[in-house]
């Protein structure tokens, strides 16, 4: 947006007064698109999955791949912190095929408040996520793995729908991250083995 | 052999200097907490309005229903007017209900005392809000999360740990009452079952430390 200038003040105020229906219009159109815009903060940005059956079908799309998941809500603050670095993390892999997941746990009836307005003052553009609203958490926080309690922040590393390691705590910074995925990243494929293909 | 020695305390050095970085005092969290079936140890902690407050402050208790809540943690938030519920239900029966705020105000300021004096009074608790701020009690009892629920019988015999029930967000559509089933099966002389549920919640702030020197840091 470039500052408007006293010409083009004077120049609105002419056409103004010579066509002023049309300029009505065009001031018209002007607020509806910045209405829009106001209101439609992505549409399709989160599924929202109620039991965590549905989750695990989502997830089992990904099977032939590695795939990080992490357990988040916005109300845990050590999760906050460290959730650009799993933005910062699909980016590196992602010529890997490394799919990262973000299963947010906040209440389905805040996300308005909670996780829009995250995501609206935090754009983390190459996340996948999910929100997880069974509210059952005794019933399926077994299921995820039987050595979690629960509590949050949590992350886990599949490789091909196997467990391959879990984190029951925050990562200090994104090497440290890096670190606990590294292990289980496949090498991009090459040149060479495309070919083969 | 005189030249070995500088290397023999440098050696120590070294060695207090690690075990100073790895002591678990650094990491209450990780301790281990009781077991069902355990006895818990009686704590003294101070109220929102400044009283102390012991289990042994009540006598005639049946047992006690313990809760490790907090001021903001939208769990905790969820639960707070079924804790007056619970503490209705079963005060009179012989099982008061016991709030502890176990988070660090070093750690996030809504969880200091005046804070909790103000949760107390605005949601009308009829029970105490104790404030476990130096963090000595939480701990012995593995407490991990906001809100994580210890029933205990009047020999501080530890019966249940976990959860209140099957649905934070929505009381309307809970079904399975933990807290409410293991007291039940208390007052008629059995033992809960199921003795321990998971739940999804806040976790317990801690003081930030220094991992070497235990100062406490002013960040975070």
């Amino acid at each position: 947006m470039h500052s408007i200038s006293i010409q083009e003040v004077f120049f609105f105020i002419i056409m103004h007064l010579r066509f002023p229906s049309l300029i009505t219009f065009i001031i018209c159109l002007f607020a509806v698109s910045l209405i829009a815009q106001d209101q439609a903060p992505t549409p399709e940005r989160y599924k929202v999955f109620d039991t965590y059956d549905d989750l695990q079908a989502h997830i089992s799309k990904y099977a032939s791949q590695t795939v990080v998941i992490n357990f988040w809500a916005t109300y845990c603050a050590p999760c906050v912190k460290e959730v650009p670095f799993f933005d910062q993390l699909q980016e590196k892999y992602r010529a890997n095929n490394v799919k990262v997941i973000m299963v947010n746990l906040d209440f389905k009836s805040q996300l308005k408040q909670r996780l829009d307005k995250y995501l609206n003052d935090h754009p983390i553009p190459n996340l996948e996520i999910v929100v997880l609203a069974d509210q059952d958490a005794d019933s399926w926080v077994p299921r995820v793995t039987s050595d979690w309690d629960g509590s949050l922040p949590f992350t886990m590393v599949l490789n091909k729908g196997v467990l391959k390691d879990t984190h029951r705590q925050e990562f200090s910074d994104f090497d440290d991250l890096v670190k606990f995925v590294a292990p289980h990243v496949p090498p991009k494929p090459t040149l060479a083995s495309k070919r083969r293909r | 052999m005189k030249g070995l020695l500088p290397l023999v305390v440098l050696l120590f050095a070294a060695l207090i200097l690690v075990n100073a970085r790895f002591s678990p005092e650094t990491n209450p969290i990780e301790m281990r907490g009781y077991m069902i079936g355990e006895q818990a140890e009686d704590f003294t902690l101070k109220n929102y309005d400044g009283r102390l407050v012991s289990l042994s402050s009540y006598p005639n208790a049946k047992g006690f229903i313990l809760v490790f809540t907090s001021n903001h943690c939208p769990y905790a938030e969820a639960y707070e007017d079924r804790l007056v519920g619970l503490y209705h239900q079963y005060a009179a029966l012989g099982y008061p209900l016991i709030a502890i705020n176990p988070n660090a105000p070093e750690a996030n300021p809504d969880d200091n005392a005046q804070a909790n004096a103000q949760k107390a009074k605005s949601k009308r608790f009829p029970f105490p809000y104790l404030s476990d701020s130096l963090q000595q009690v939480f701990p012995r009892f593995g407490a991990t999360r906001t809100p994580h629920v210890f029933v205990l019988d009047s020999n501080r015999i530890v019966k249940y740990i976990g959860t209140i029930d099957d649905n934070a967000e929505a009381p309307h559509r809970v079904k399975k009452r933990y807290v409410e089933d293991a007291i039940n099966s208390m007052l008629s002389g059995g033992d809960p079952f199921p003795t321990t549920t998971k739940t999804v919640g806040c976790k317990i702030r801690l003081i930030p430390r220094d991992s070497i020197t235990g100062r406490i840091k002013q960040d975070d």
